[in-house]
């Protein structure tokens, strides 16, 4: 994994403000509350990017488990205002994750749990059906194009936020969404198509 | 699903955002951070609790001091001359047709 490099802000010379170096400071110092509470606020959002970059729940516990670990050993060498803390966690998780998928085989359209179709074809993928179908149609983008899509569209993150996690420009990253949103409207139609 | 499709799946994947996790999973992270911050701090300590784990530091240390000293003793006080287990007259003979191959015909 490459070390964590913060772009941009440096290089601009900005201050970062972060909600969390308060709690990172603290933790440095050992204090098991200060760790408690940015466990509370940043394992739901991370558990749910690495279940849906990695599509397996066990497997994105463990990144988990593994971010914090990792977040545990940094926090005494954080340094406050070049980065948000939790942009290098999210960071984290998605190194993670591509490690994990590179060890994977490639996926196939039918290991991919689709939802179950009602009876009527007409109300065949609607509502949380959707939902479960994007999830699934998801795991078939490319991992880059899936992880924007997440931080974007999961994380509600902003592109420059975004785009410096993911290490590109705000260009690439809307590119990586563009082409990540035709790649799951034609993933969907398929998905549609097989299910029908 | 193009940027004008970007609302639809901002409501279809924001849910999934926040949903709790697993109170075995909090305890299993928080186990993390009391395990990492029992960890020695010094290179030191690391040492020692890598050569002897689960004591205090004083215990390696005291250990390796007396294996100096006892060393440094018996280095001292030994007596000088004579190699031990033996008179000294012992050596080894190797008849005057030892021949030495070291494999130049490889």
């Amino acid at each position: 994994m490459r070390p964590w490099r913060s772009t941009g802000n440096r290089r601009h010379g900005k201050m970062i403000a972060d909600a969390d170096a308060e709690l990172v400071a603290r933790i440095a110092r050992g204090d098991r509350e200060a760790a408690a509470a940015l466990v509370d606020r940043h394992l739901a959002h991370l558990l749910a990017l690495a279940r849906r970059m990695l599509g397996d729940a066990t497997e994105a516990e463990d990144v988990t488990q593994e971010v914090f670990l990792r977040a545990w050993r940094q926090a005494p060498r954080w340094r406050p205002g070049v980065a948000k803390f939790e942009t290098w966690m999210h960071r984290v998780t998605l190194n993670l994750c591509y490690d994990r998928l590179r060890r994977r085989p490639m996926p196939v359209l039918d290991a991919i749990d689709l939802p179950d179709a009602g009876p009527d074809p007409e109300t065949r993928l609607n509502g949380v059906q959707i939902g479960a179908a994007i999830e699934a149609a998801l795991l078939l983008l490319p991992e880059r194009q899936r992880a924007a899509i997440l931080l974007c569209h999961q994380d509600g993150l902003g592109n420059i936020e975004a785009a410096e996690i993911l290490g590109v420009t705000v260009e690439a990253l809307e590119s990586l969404l563009s082409r990540g949103r035709r790649a799951l409207r034609a993933h969907l139609a398929h998905l549609k198509e097989d299910h029908a | 699903m193009t940027a004008d499709d970007a609302p639809e799946l901002d409501r279809v994947l924001q849910p999934g955002r926040d949903s709790r996790p697993r109170a075995e999973l909090r305890a299993r992270v928080l186990a993390g951070f009391d395990r990492h911050r029992r960890r020695p701090r010094t290179l030191w300590r690391r040492l020692c609790a890598e050569a002897w784990p689960e004591v205090p530091v004083w215990k390696p240390a005291i250990a390796f001091a007396l294996s100096l000293v006892i060393g440094m003793a018996a280095g001292t006080l030994a007596p000088n001359g004579e190699p031990f287990g033996g008179s000294g007259d012992e050596f080894v003979a190797f008849g005057d047709d030892a021949m030495f191959d070291f494999g130049e015909d490889l």
